[in-house]
Parts: C-alpha cells; sequence; structure tokens
C-alpha cells in the first residue's frame, strides 16, 4: 500500500476536531495550523484565568479546565474530555504536559492521535541519560559527564577525572531549569541535595546527572521532522546563544557566528538525521549542541517537542512546521526533500517577556494599558497579548514572540530594532527595552558572543525605559481630571471633579515689538564693579521685581509656575528693572515638593526667555537653600551652582550673625560677574534701633574686608546692603532715618531696601527710604499685590515721582502688559493656593509674624482647634519678643510662634483660661517692671512663661544658631526653659557660628546613594538637589520619569484637569504638538477607582484612577496593592487576617513582622517589605483578644507604608517628621537634620 | 528539666537513587520549636526537607498562638518545605497533613484526614484528634510544625471548650507499652514516608486531591464549619484544588477555607 499524502490526511481530517492541551502563544500558534489547510475544527483547552484570554480567541472551541490553574498538566481529566468531544488528535504543544511519556500512551488508550513523540521515543530521545547512551553509540560526540544518574560519591569520582567546574542536571529537566553549576567541590554535597529536592518539585524525578561545565561554548541546535516511512528532514541551524540563566532570550537561524562553517552544518544535521533515525522516531524533534570556538560539537540534548523558536525556521523555509507535524502523525508521507526545500531567508526571534530585565528579569503581571503592534516588511508576530487583558501572574511571563526575517542578518538586524521602536505594550514592564540594547550591542552584531554575553554584560542593563511624554502627561491630565484636583501640589483636595471650574486658560498676550527685544538693559552685565558703579552714578531709583519669588511665595505658596513665568517673564525684562528676583528662599523647595520643577533648570529657562534683566536668589545663611547648616563642601557646591545662574545673591541670617554667611560670602566674592549682597533683617523694636543697624553694618563691612583684603570702608564699594524688613513693620519714619545715617557713614555703599506689605505701609516706607538715598526697592505688579509680599511698581513709582520728586526710569507700559498678562493668570492661584488668613494686619508691629508666616500659623491654631487662644499667643508672640531678642524670620519666625503656642496652649491645658491670662499678665508684668522691682511672687511666677518651650528656643537660647544680636537674655529665662538644669545651659552657651563644628558632607558616597535610588548617573543639577532636599528632589525626580514635564501643560489644568468632551492642545518638552480629549470619567467602582478615556492624537487610552476611599463590602470593593509598589503590603493570599503588629505612624524596620494571615491553619508571616513607616492600616485584627478574624483577598492592600521619614534627632523623642514640615520636629521642637 | 542540648544528627546526603533521611536536629526543651527552625533556617542552616525536633517546649503553639500541650514524651518537629507547589499554596496545609497521615498510615497507625490538617485515630467507635499540623511562612522559609500526642495527651479539661473532639495518643492505642515508639524514632521514619510518599508519584502537586479525600474525615455525613462569625451546616463532599473544603449546602456547593470543623450531630 502507497504511504498517505497529505491530501488524505487533509480530507480525513476536514470537519474533525484536534485539540490544543496548552495555552497562550503555543496554543493560538497550533490553532492557526489546524484551521489553514486542514479545515479542521481547532480547540483548545482553558482554566478559568485563560477563557477569555486573547489567544482563545483563534480557537473555534474550548474545552473547560475548571478553576485549577494548574489543571493544563491533569491528562487524564483532559483526555476523558477530549474523548467526550470526539477529539480526533491532541497536540501537547510546548511546556505543562508535552514532555509526560504518560500523554502518548494516554493518548493511544483513549485511541486519539497524539501530535507528537511516542512515549517510547519521548523515553529514549527525551531522557538526557537515555539519549547520550544512543549517541554514543552512534558515535556522535556528548558533553563529557556521566552515563546516568549519580549519586555525591560518583559525581565526586569523575569531578577528579574530568576536574571543575560540572554541572549537576536533572534527568528530567529541560529548558534551563534543574541545572547547578558545581565550581567548587565543597559545594557539592549541598548542591546536590538542593539540586535533587528541586528535581523533584519540578519534574517529579529527583536524579541528577553530571556534565562538564563548558565556559566559553555557543548554543546550536537542529530541527528535524520525521515521518512513519524512515523519512528524515534537517533544517539548517538555530543560534540560541543569548540565553540568560540558560533561558534563550534570542534565536536566529542561520548562525551569524563565523566559525560555523558549511562543514559543521553538515555535520550537526547529519548527527541529528541518525540520532532520529536510529530511534524510529517520526515528528518534530529538536538536537541541541554545545560548540566549541574551535567548532567542535557536543550533544547536549534531544527536545522531542515543538520548541518556541521554531518559528525562525518557518521563516527561514517559508513553510509551516506545525501543519507537517501535524500531517505527519495522521500518517502523512513528509512533504520536505533536500532538493525541493531551500532557505532563503535570514530570521531571528526575540522573546517578549512581562519581565523587568532592571529588577533581574522579574516577571510581572497586571493590566496592560497600551498595545501597539509593529508590523511592516519581515515582520512575524505571535503573541498572546492585547490592550486591556489583564495578564495572569498564574503562568510564564512569555507575552509574545516577535520574528525579523530579510535576505541577509544585517537587514535582519535592522528589522528587529525598528520593530521593536514600533512595539509598544504599556502598563507593564516587558523585555523590549533590553532587547534595544542587546541588538545595539557590536558583539551581538558581529555574531562574537557566547552563552555567557548577558552575564558579562551587565551595562544591557543600563536603561530609561519611558513612554514617549505626550503619553506620559496625557496620563498626568486624566488622573487630575478623574480626581478634580492635583495631589501633586500639595493643597489637599482643594476640589472634586464636579465642583465648577474657572475654564480653560487662554491667556492674551501682547505682542512685543522687535525693537522693544532689542532695546538693551542700561545695568552692566557680568561685571561686579562696573554694576555697582553705574547704580552708584544713576541718579535715580532702580527697581527689583519680586513678583516670581517672595511676592508669590507670601501670597501663594511659592505655587506659581515656572509655565506662568515663561508668559510674564519676558514683558518684565524689558521694564527696566535692576534685577528679577526668581529664585532661592522657600521657592526654590517648593518647586521640587510642589511644582516637579527643577529649580535651576527653571533659571536657565529665565535666563533664556528674559535675558537682559539681572536675576536674583535668595539665600539663608548657613543653610543656604536648605532647613540645615551645610558643610562647607556642599555650601561651596551649592554656590557654584547659584553663581552660574544668578547675578545676585542676597543672604540674609536671622541674628545677623555675619560669621554664619561667610562661607557663601566666599564663593560669591569669588567670581566678578556676581554680586554679594549680605541683608540686615530689620526689626522695629527697642534695642533694635539706627545706632545698633549701623555696628550691624560695621560687623558685615568688616567681614567683607576680611574676604576682600581690604579695609571695611573699601570693602562697602563692593557689595550691595540689603535692608530686610520680612514682617513689614518699619515705619517711614525709621526708614528715613536709618537710611540717612548709613548713606552718612557709608557714602559709597548701595542700598537696597525689601519690605513687606503686612502693616499696610508699604509705599510711604519704601518712599522714605528712596527719599533718604536708598537706590533699590523691591516691587512687585500690581495685578499680584495681596496682603503679604511686596508692594505695587506703579504706585509707588508714582508717589516718589509725583508726591517726593525722585525719578526712577521704569518702562510702564511694559510693566502694564505685564500686568494684564498677570491678571489672566491670577484667579487661579488666588482661587486654589491663596492663604487661609487673608489681609492687612497692622499688629504685626507688636507681635512680628512675618507675612506668609502669620497666616500659616494662625492656619495651624485653627486646625489644632485652638483658634480660640490665637489672641493670647498674639500677646505672648509681643511680649516674649521683648525678652529674647532676635529677628522674625526664618526659621526665627517658627521658633517664636512655637515658643508662644507651646506656652499658651500648655498654660491652658493647666488651667483653662484664666491659667492663660495669668500667664500674659506675668509676660506683661515682667516686661513692664524693672528687675529690681519685681516681686518675689512674680519672680517666681515668670518661670511658667517658657517651662513648656521646644528644644529649638533651648537652642537658640545656647546660641547653637549662632549670636544672639542684643545678646543672651537674662538668666531667669534659662531657669524657666531648662529648669534644674538651668545653670549648666548657662555654661553651655557659645557665640560661635554653628559652621565651625561642622563636618564636611562625603559626597562620593552621596553621589553613589543617589545612584543607587535613581538607577542610573544623577545629573549635576540632580546631585545638588538631591543633597540639599534628598525626599523631595527624588520625588520630582520620579514624577518626571513618570509624567514628564508638568509645565508643558496650562494652568487650568494643571489645576483642575479637563471636563469630558474637553479638549487640549499641548506640546510635548521637544515642542511636538498633541491633541488630547477626554472622552469620559466613569463613576467610581466599589474600589474607589474611576476608569477615565481619552484620546491622545488619535489613539483610544484609559487609564484607573483611584479616586475615593474603598466602600468596604465583603469581598467587593477591596482596594488592590500596587505590585510595583514597594511601599504596599498586600495579603499574599485569601485568608483570615487574625494579627495587626503595627498601627499608623509606627517605624518598621525591612522584614519586621506587619501582621499574619491564616489560612486552613497555614499561617502567613507577612513581613515589611522595606524599612518605612506605617501609613495606612486597612484592615486590623487581634484574634488573642476578642476572637475576631477579618477576610482578606490575595493581593489586598493591608499596610501602606511610607519612606523612612526622618527621626527626630533628639533621643528621648525619637518621632518621625514629616517631610513636608521640615525645619523643627512637630513633638518636641528639635531642628531637624 | 532536661537541660537544652544540641547537635545535628549525623547529616547524610542523599543519594540520586533513593534520597536518604535528610538531616535532623535534635534541640532539648525550647520556647518553641517552630522558633527553633526559623532561627536555624536564617542562619542558613535548615534546607528543605531538613528539621528540628525538640524534646519539650515551653511555649509551644497550635494555630492562631493557641498554646499546645507540650510535655516531654511527645512529638514535636518542624519540617522545612520547599516553597513550590502544592506546599507554598493555600492548598500546602492540606497537602502537609496527608502526607503526615500517610507517614502514620505507612507506620500501621490508622489514620485519617481532618480537614483541613489535623490527623485523627478512631478506637472503640469514637474519633480522636492524634497529631496536630500547622504551616507557618516566613519570608522565604515554609515550616510545618508538627506534634504528634505519644505518651501523653491533653484531657477533657486542658482542650478548647469549642474543640471539635477529644484528643488520644499512641501509648492509649496499644496494649504492649513496649510497643510504643520513641519521639527520634517516629520521627525519623516519618521523615522519610513524608519524603518518599511526596517524591513517589510523579506529578504528585496534580495528585494529592484524590488521595486526601480518599483520607478525609467525615466525608458525604453532614458537617458544621464555624468560622468564628457564622456556622455553615452541610454534607462533607471533597477537597477544591485549592484546599477549600467543599460543602453541599441546600443543594449548593460552596467552598470554605476557614474555620473549625465538626459532626453535626443534629442530622
Amino acid at each position: 500500500m502507497a504511504n498517505k499524502t497529505f491530501a488524505e490526511v487533509q480530507e480525513f481530517l476536514r470537519g474533525k476536531t484536534i485539540l490544543v492541551a496548552n495555552r497562550g502563544i503555543p496554543a493560538r500558534r497550533i490553532c492557526r495550523s489546524i484551521r489553514e489547510r486542514f479545515d479542521a475544527v481547532a480547540a483548545m483547552t482553558a482554566t478559568d484565568v485563560d477563557k477569555t484570554a486573547p489567544s482563545a480567541s483563534a480557537a473555534q472551541e474550548l474545552v473547560l479546565l475548571g478553576p485549577d490553574p494548574r489543571a493544563y498538566l491533569d491528562i487524564d481529566r483532559i483526555i476523558d474530555k477530549a474523548r467526550q468531544r470526539g477529539v480526533v488528535g491532541i497536540h501537547p504543544g510546548w511546556g505543562f504536559a508535552s514532555e509526560d511519556t504518560r500523554f502518548p500512551q494516554r493518548c493511544k488508550e483513549a485511541g486519539i492521535t497524539f501530535i507528537g513523540a511516542t512515549a517510547e521515543a519521548m523515553n529514549l530521545l527525551g531522557n538526557k541519560v537515555q539519549a547520550r547512551a544512543v549517541a554514543r553509540k552512534l558515535g556522535i560526540p556528548v558533553v563529557p559527564g556521566s552515563d546516568g544518574a549519580v549519586d555525591v560519591a560518583t559525581a565526586r569520582k569523575l569531578i577528579s577525572e574530568m576536574g571543575l567546574p560540572i554541572m549537576l542536571k536533572a534527568e528530567g529537566g529541560g529548558g534551563g531549569r534543574g541545572i547547578f553549576a558545581i565550581h567548587n567541590e565543597a559545594e557539592l554535597e549541598d548542591a546536590f541535595f538542593k539540586a535533587s529536592t528541586m528535581a523533584q518539585a519540578s519534574f517529579g524525578n529527583p536524579r541528577l546527572f553530571v556534565e562538564k561545565f563548558l565556559a566559553d561554548v555557543r548554543h546550536i541546535e537542529i530541527q528535524v521532522i520525521a515521518d512513519m516511512y524512515g523519512n528524515v528532514f534537517a533544517f539548517d541551524e538555530r543560534d540560541c546563544t543569548v540565553q540568560r540563566n540558560h533561558q534563550k532570550l534570542i534565536e536566529i537561524t542561520p548562525s551569524p557566528w563565523k566559525g560555523l562553517s558549511r562543514n559543521l552544518r553538515e555535520q550537526l544535521k547529519d548527527y541529528s538525521r541518525r540520532l532520529v533515525r536510529a530511534v524510529g522516531y517520526h515528528s518534530l524533534a529538536t538536537v541541541e549542541f554545545l560548540v566549541l570556538p574551535d567548532g567542535t560539537p557536543y550533544l547536549i540534548e534531544v527536545n522531542t517537542r515543538l520548541q518556541v523558536e521554531h518559528g525562525i525556521t518557518e521563516s527561514r523555509y517559508g513553510i509551516d512546521l506545525v501543519e507537517e507535524q501535524i500531517a505527519v502523525a495522521f500518517g502523512a508521507e513528509l512533504r520536505y526533500r533536500e532538493e525541493n526545500l531551500r532557505p532563503s531567508y535570514c530570521a531571528m526571534q526575540v522573546r517578549i517577556n512581562c519581565e523587568n530585565p532592571q529588577d533581574n528579569f522579574a516577571p510581572n503581571s497586571g493590566l496592560i494599558s497600551r498595545y501597539v503592534s509593529p508590523g511592516g516588511p519581515g515582520v512575524r508576530l505571535d503573541s498572546n497579548i492585547c490592550a486591556g487583558y489583564e495578564f495572569p501572574a498564574n503562568y510564564d511571563s512569555a507575552g509574545s514572540l516577535l520574528i525579523a526575517y530579510a535576505h541577509d542578518w544585517e537587514k535582519t538586524v535592522g528589522i528587529m530594532q525598528r520593530a521593536l521602536s514600533e512595539y509598544i505594550i504599556g502598563g507593564i514592564k516587558t523585555t523590549i527595552p533590553f532587547f534595544k540594547q542587546v541588538l545595539k550591542h557590536p558583539d551581538f552584531r558581529a555574531g562574537n558572543i557566547n552563552t555567557n554575553f548577558i552575564a558579562n554584560h551587565p551595562e544591557l542593563m543600563q536603561y530609561t525605559d519611558l513612554a514617549p511624554e505626550g503619553e506620559r502627561l496625557a496620563r498626568l491630565v486624566a488622573e487630575i481630571s478623574a480626581r478634580g484636583y492635583n495631589p501633586h501640589v500639595q493643597l489637599g483636595v482643594y476640589r472634586s471633579s464636579d465642583t465648577p471650574v474657572l475654564g480653560p486658560f487662554e491667556p492674551v498676550l501682547p505682542p512685543i515689538s522687535a525693537a522693544q527685544r532689542r532695546q538693551a538693559s542700561p545695568y552692566p552685565h557680568d561685571d561686579r564693579e562696573a554694576l555697582l558703579d553705574f547704580i552708584r552714578g544713576s541718579g535715580y531709583v532702580h527697581f527689583t521685581d519680586t513678583t516670581p519669588r517672595d511676592f508669590t511665595q507670601s501670597n501663594s505658596g511659592n505655587r506659581f509656575r515656572l509655565a506662568e513665568d515663561r508668559l510674564i517673564g519676558p514683558y518684565l525684562d524689558n521694564a527696566g528693572y535692576f534685577s528679577i528676583e526668581n529664585g532661592g528662599g522657600a521657592h526654590f523647595h517648593v518647586a521640587m515638593m510642589a511644582n516637579m520643577t527643577y529649580p535651576f533648570s527653571e533659571a536657565r529657562e529665565w535666563n533664556s526667555f528674559a535675558p537682559k534683566t539681572l536675576k536674583q536668589l535668595l539665600v539663608r545663611s548657613t543653610n543656604v537653600l536648605g532647613y540645615t547648616p551645610q558643610p562647607r563642601n556642599l555650601m561651596r557646591l551649592t554656590g557654584e551652582m547659584i553663581c552660574d545662574h544668578y547675578s545676585v545673591v542676597r543672604c540674609f541670617d536671622f541674628l545677623n550673625h555675619v560669621e554664619n554667611m561667610r562661607p557663601i560670602a566666599e564663593v560669591v566674592m569669588d567670581r566678578r560677574d556676581v554680586v554679594f549682597e549680605p541683608a540686615i533683617s530689620l526689626s522695629w523694636a527697642k534695642g533694635f534701633d539706627v545706632e545698633h543697624y549701623l555696628g550691624v553694618t560695621e560687623s558685615f563691612l568688616r567681614m567683607m574686608g576680611d574676604i576682600m583684603g581690604k579695609s571695611p570702608s573699601e570693602a562697602s564699594r563692593h557689595i550691595i546692603l540689603g535692608l530686610k524688613d520680612m514682617a513689614g513693620v518699619c515705619p517711614p519714619r525709621f526708614m528715613t532715618e536709618l537710611v540717612t545715617a548709613l548713606r552718612k557713614r557709608w557714602p559709597e555703599l548701595v542700598l537696597h531696601y525689601h519690605r513687606h506689605y503686612t502693616d499696610g505701609l508699604f509705599v510711604c516706607s519704601c518712599g522714605a527710604a528712596a527719599k533718604a538715598g536708598a537706590h533699590i526697592i523691591d516691587v512687585g505688579l500690581g495685578s499680584a499685590v495681596r496682603a503679604y509680599g511686596q508692594g505695587d511698581v506703579l504706585s509707588t513709582v508714582a508717589y516718589m515721582e509725583d508726591e517726593l520728586g525722585l525719578e526712577t526710569r521704569l518702562n510702564k507700559d511694559a510693566i502694564r502688559e505685564a500686568n494684564f498678562v498677570c491678571k489672566q493668570i491670577m484667579p487661579y492661584y488666588d482661587r486654589y493656593c491663596a492663604p487661609y488668613f487673608q489681609g492687612i494686619d497692622y499688629d504685626v508691629t507688636r507681635h512680628g509674624m512675618p507675612g506668609g508666616a502669620t497666616s500659616s500659623s494662625q492656619e495651624g491654631a485653627m486646625k489644632q482647634g485652638y483658634i480660640h487662644l490665637l489672641p493670647y499667643m498674639l500677646k505672648f508672640l509681643e511680649g516674649t519678643r521683648q525678652i529674647v531678642r532676635y529677628h522674625d524670620v526664618t526659621p526665627g519666625s517658627q521658633i517664636t510662634w512655637n515658643t508662644a503656642f507651646l506656652a499658651v496652649t500648655g498654660a491652658w491645658k493647666r488651667g483653662g483660661e484664666d491659667e492663660v491670662r495669668f500667664l500674659l499678665e506675668v509676660l506683661g508684668h515682667v516686661v513692664r517692671t524693672p528687675e529690681n522691682e519685681l516681686s518675689s511672687e512674680m519672680r517666681h511666677a515668670r518661670l511658667d512663661l517658657y517651662r513648656d518651650c521646644n528644644d529649638a528656643f533651648r537652642k537658640l537660647l545656647l546660641g547653637k544658631f549662632g549670636r544672639l544680636p542684643l545678646g543672651f537674655p537674662p538668666d531667669w529665662v534659662y531657669e524657666s526653659a531648662f529648669g534644674s538644669e538651668w545653670k549648666s545651659a548657662i555654661a553651655s552657651r557659645t557665640e560661635e557660628s554653628p559652621l565651625e563644628s561642622l563636618q564636611d558632607v562625603n559626597l562620593a558616597a552621596e553621589e553613589a546613594a543617589c545612584r543607587d535610588l535613581l538607577k542610573r548617573q544623577p545629573t549635576q543639577e540632580e546631585f545638588v538637589l538631591y543633597l540639599n532636599h534628598p525626599g523631595d528632589a527624588l520625588k520630582t525626580i520620579q514624577f518626571r520619569s513618570t509624567y514628564g514635564d508638568p509645565n508643558n501643560l496650562p494652568l487650568h489644568v494643571w489645576f483642575e484637569g479637563l471636563k469630558p468632551g474637553q479638549n487640549l492642545y499641548f506640546n510635548d518638552s521637544k515642542g511636538k504638538p498633541h491633541h488630547l480629549s477626554l472622552l469620559s470619567i466613569s463613576r467610581p467602582n466599589d474600589a474607589g477607582v474611576s476608569v477615565c478615556r481619552y484620546v491622545l492624537d488619535s489613539e483610544i487610552m484609559s487609564c484607573e484612577v483611584q479616586v475615593s476611599q474603598p466602600q468596604s463590602v465583603a469581598g467587593k470593593g477591596l482596594v488592590k496593592a500596587d505590585p510595583a509598589n514597594k511601599y504596599h503590603v498586600a495579603s499574599p493570599s485569601n485568608g483570615d487576617l487574625w494579627v495587626m503588629y503595627v498601627h499608623p505612624g509606627d517605624i518598621v524596620k525591612e522584614g519586621e513582622e506587619l501582621f499574619n494571615v491564616s489560612i486552613m491553619k497555614q499561617e502567613k508571616a507577612v513581613l515589611a517589605p522595606t524599612d518605612g513607616i506605617v501609613k495606612r492600616v486597612l484592615k486590623t485584627a487581634d484574634f488573642k483578644e476578642n476572637k475576631q478574624m477579618v477576610s482578606v483577598r490575595e493581593g489586598e492592600l493591608i499596610v501602606e507604608l511610607g519612606p523612612v521619614p526622618r527621626v527626630c534627632r533628639n533621643e528621648a523623642c525619637g518621632q518621625p517628621i514629616p517631610m513636608n514640615n521640615a525645619a523643627f520636629c512637630p513633638y518636641c521642637g528639635e531642628r531637624v537634620l | 528539666m532536661i537541660d537544652s542540648y544540641c547537635y545535628p544528627s549525623t547529616p547524610r546526603m542523599p543519594s540520586a537513587l533513593a534520597l536518604d533521611a535528610p538531616a535532623v536536629w535534635r534541640l532539648g526543651e525550647v520556647d518553641s520549636c517552630l522558633d527553633s527552625a526559623i532561627r536555624l533556617a536564617a542562619q542558613g542552616r535548615l534546607a528543605p526537607w531538613e528539621s528540628v525536633q525538640v524534646i519539650a517546649q515551653r511555649q509551644g503553639r497550635g494555630q492562631l498562638r493557641r498554646r499546645w500541650y507540650s510535655p516531654p514524651g511527645n512529638l514535636y518537629a518542624a519540617l522545612r518545605l520547599p516553597q513550590e507547589a502544592p506546599f507554598s499554596g493555600s492548598e500546602g496545609s492540606v497537602v502537609c497533613g496527608l502526607l503526615l497521615a500517610l507517614g502514620l498510615r505507612a507506620l500501621g497507625w490508622d489514620t485519617a484526614l481532618k480537614w483541613p490538617n489535623d490527623i485523627v485515630v478512631s478506637h472503640g467507635g469514637q474519633v480522636f484528634k492524634l497529631a496536630g499540623l500547622l504551616l507557618e511562612e516566613r519570608g522565604d522559609c515554609l515550616l510545618a510544625g508538627i506534634g504528634i500526642n505519644i505518651l501523653f495527651c491533653p484531657g477533657e479539661e486542658d482542650m478548647r471548650r469549642d474543640a471539635a473532639m477529644p484528643a488520644t495518643c499512641l501509648a492509649r492505642l496499644i496494649a504492649e507499652k513496649n510497643a510504643v515508639p520513641t519521639a527520634e524514632s517516629l520521627w525519623r521514619r516519618l521523615v522519610k514516608h513524608l519524603l518518599s510518599a511526596y517524591t513517589k508519584e510523579r506529578f504528585f502537586a496534580a495528585h494529592w486531591r484524590e488521595e486526601a479525600e480518599r483520607l478525609l474525615l467525615w466525608r458525604h455525613c453532614n458537617v458544621i464549619v464555624d468560622d468564628g462569625r457564622e456556622e455553615t451546616r452541610g454534607r462533607l463532599e471533597g477537597l477544591a484544588p485549592d484546599g477549600g473544603l467543599c460543602l453541599v449546602c441546600d443543594g449548593r456547593e460552596r467552598i470554605l477555607h476557614g474555620g473549625s470543623l465538626r459532626l453535626d450531630q443534629t442530622r
């Protein structure tokens, strides 16, 4: 009888069912072949997880296996179901039960054709030991090693024969699993036991054999197919040398390696054909070899199944191996003959796995939020995923197989690179960016690698895997829109998605004429001396605009963004200002904390969109741009960067202790192009009189002279002296007196007056100062004037010109245009960022709290429930300022406020309002009455005044911040603040600058730490930001990689997001335009999650946003932990939470037990994945106490941790310091490091 | 009281063809056998299938930190399990109970498995609890704490009020005193049986359920499962793939994953 033909098998199979006992990529691949030529019914097994997976769509019928995800291993069940359905053949695919010898056996018993090898052939070739034996018989070289399974003693003997290293391999293993390398004999016993146990668990067979470990080899394999009539066809080699831990990542045919000669290819094919013939094999098989650099091959194993990489052989020959395998299984004669099947193409496959290569290839699962598949010539894609698919965690991480093919290797690589760049899989990490690195590597392209290529090139993991910025920004918009507020601005839940909006911000921008743009600034640039000479000789009043910094710091908490600076800056630049203050102070920190903007990059942009005007920045003496004294080397590093971006550096110290300014003064004076402006902190009170400030100025000039090597009076020619009335308290008459005296004493000294509006006397005080000879006055745009910043430029100028007869030379039209633009901006900031308490407060002249602090401290009192005590607190402030004397500006203002707050609330807790009133009576009496007239009762009672003070106040008394401007307070203050320790406190007072005792920071170590956190080298700016504000710098860097530059979004979107139906046109940082249209925001589900759908540049996208707290219904409304978030601690399984060990606010160490979940007498201790502070505990239980357990679901968020906050360094306190409350410990008041 | 002493029994590595008994640490009286095992594992001195056996426990614990009666004379052991299927899943607990029941049956004790993993014996027409088992997972260490009553068992007055059945010990089950095994010899043989029962059948991971259902106490009987919040009554049908208990309640199948099981004598 003639051999059966392909056509006869086709005829037989028409309309019959073939079952693929597999899932995912192999199942879909095989179903395709079943349908294409045989016209058969493709059926596929599917567990509950898989029944709606993308791969299931390839099948015409599904054989449902139920809830157990491991059911693909249950051969008996699958065969039972197949029999019931009348299945004629079963294809096992790869993985799962494909190499279980019982499978063909049971199929045979059930009368079903198994599309694969017979049990006998599997036993002979699939078992490595058996395969070696067959190979040896045929004279095919095998890797030196044991001929069968060994015990430890035999393994040791083999080591002495073959030498180290060796490998222990599981007899039943494959796919790179169950392999242990032994490099020294001492490891042997331990590794043997481990390998054996693992082999048992993985393959049901504990037996191990030994092989010589070959260090420099390529992995080359030959695909063969054989029919039942003795016909065997061997295909050209596949090169699978790119591996990681013996797992293949890239496969190529033919091998691009020069050493793979035609002779070697023929030799390998010959070995393979003989091996398959020798055992009477019929089906697909792959014979795997290791090849040494000299071309010596060793057989390692035979795979008796279809392999993952079969597609590249198909692409090389233009055939369908699965189709042929099915035909052969049903008895068809093989159609392939050497004479009629020739290879035409070069092909390469990369395995797109849902793994994170940068996290040791950790598998990840979850929602695929975006999917764009590659296409075009030379691309084949076998995928198991699509957009919206929840990639399951139950199975392997294979997402798709991407093949490129072309006539030559170079083109193949080119196509693959192009396809990888087209391929977008959003929502989960994949190996795509990693492969891009591999394909770029010259060794890979030259075919010059061995199996250790990946292990030996860790630089392949160094990449930044970012979605395009447009996509990231669109997601940010979607998130803000769904919530209705922007959590990143740190203003709380200031609106919801259905609060009425201010509406689109579409500013009208008056044109700036070219002539105006070309109009040069009169101020000399890059030359300090020339600049100061110019001002001295000018004869008119100069101005600094503070709108972008102090103005908006006081009035809108620094939320004013670079995006709006870009709009106003060009107009301000034409106004003829001496300088624009656009940096420093809290603005520097808030840029990172809330505006997600790099402050020095912001400064660079300012210098580009407003290039004509000098830029000015404020530093806080010892602390520069931070909240703690900076070591000299850090101060120098920060100082250099400041000088590269700003021309005027104003520096203040709340004690006017000039030595605190010395290091930064040295850095600035080192430069010829930057002006140093030491500023006197001004209070208006007894003792702080003109004489006092002349003395302070003298001390400033002495130090500056010392730095410059000049006399104090000569030094006065080289700096600007700032007069900083930060509270806005000095009356016009005092300014007249002070400025007159300063001008008289140092006629060459340029004076720069800065004051706040708080008392309402801004215009006349500035006028008085200017009239008396102050050269430069700080002002701002009238449209942005609120109660706490500076005053309006135009009214101030009008007063000076019209009432006082002074000359100014500002371009008022440019200011009007800036005002017009600013008017359009301010409504958004007024609505969302305005201070809690607003308005002029003339009483500032008594209590002395500076602008912004007045409002924020009072807000604090209100929110803590002490608003009824506020009048007493202000009264206390007024009194204590007369006892402990310093200036109320950062950090002094916080110290004063805390002292008043603690004293008043302390008294109230002791004895209610009567006690508070008594305390204030005592305070008033002590302030009014000379020491020698005080009664002994009063001397005793006054000790209550500072009994509740905090450590910051005590440190101030000890001189730890620097020398107090009017000397130490009387001894009784120490007795009150330190109690019984007061004498030793007095003995330990110092008048030295705190900088004297500060150690340099180890910059190299800090940089390494920063690099570890970022997983890349920080830029110089990032590093300086990190050194100044580590937490918030990292936050901004992280934000930028998640969402991009938010300054590309318009103002209304930043605060309000979009409404469904609204459009947004925006440019990304490269200037590429994008169109975003918000389609819908779903109502939050029980878990509090809204789905936001939108169109970005014609592509529909969606994201899930947690918009509200979940509703807790049993089994529903669970908050799922984000597996990518190391601070989310989930329940490890379904079960009962029976003990919770932690509470919000606890600090936990990595590995500490947080809670315990019990399921069927299995207790899982859930350990802290990292050091952190417990932010939330979503469910709690204490079974021992109340015999109650709480149901939890696998993956449910149970505990949320946060980054380890700084802990108060006061050991007695040790409380965590919340990130944004930076300067002092809120529990004990200790200054925070 | 016996002094604490500590030595590992001679570690013998398994040969490839038949896995010999893995190493056992023998300790004297300790606070808790499980805690000792956790410490050894943390030091890298307790590989999977190695175990700790102690003579007595000062603070022996059962599930939910309940006290486990632990005088010298009984068996207290902690066995480290590979963190792989089927042990790593929720069914691990039941599978372990099954292995222990199979081990004791191989040694001639006619034991059954009370869901999820108590080992019970039938004696004189009544069912008694003989052994208990608790799985604890801590980081990458999965341990089975095993307690078997050999010479002593807690009296009725020492049992929890809601205990499902009285306890017994091996000594009560046999007539000749000298036939009662020592804890050491019993554990040595049990470990070997546990490992070989697990390794005997290929793909044990897929087949444990049939075995476990075969040994399941009260199968096809009316039972009550009380999880502290509610009592579920139904007919015990078998086990779910995840180790859960399949109950038919009013004609509908329910799968339970928690609670204590007792016979429903009202029906």
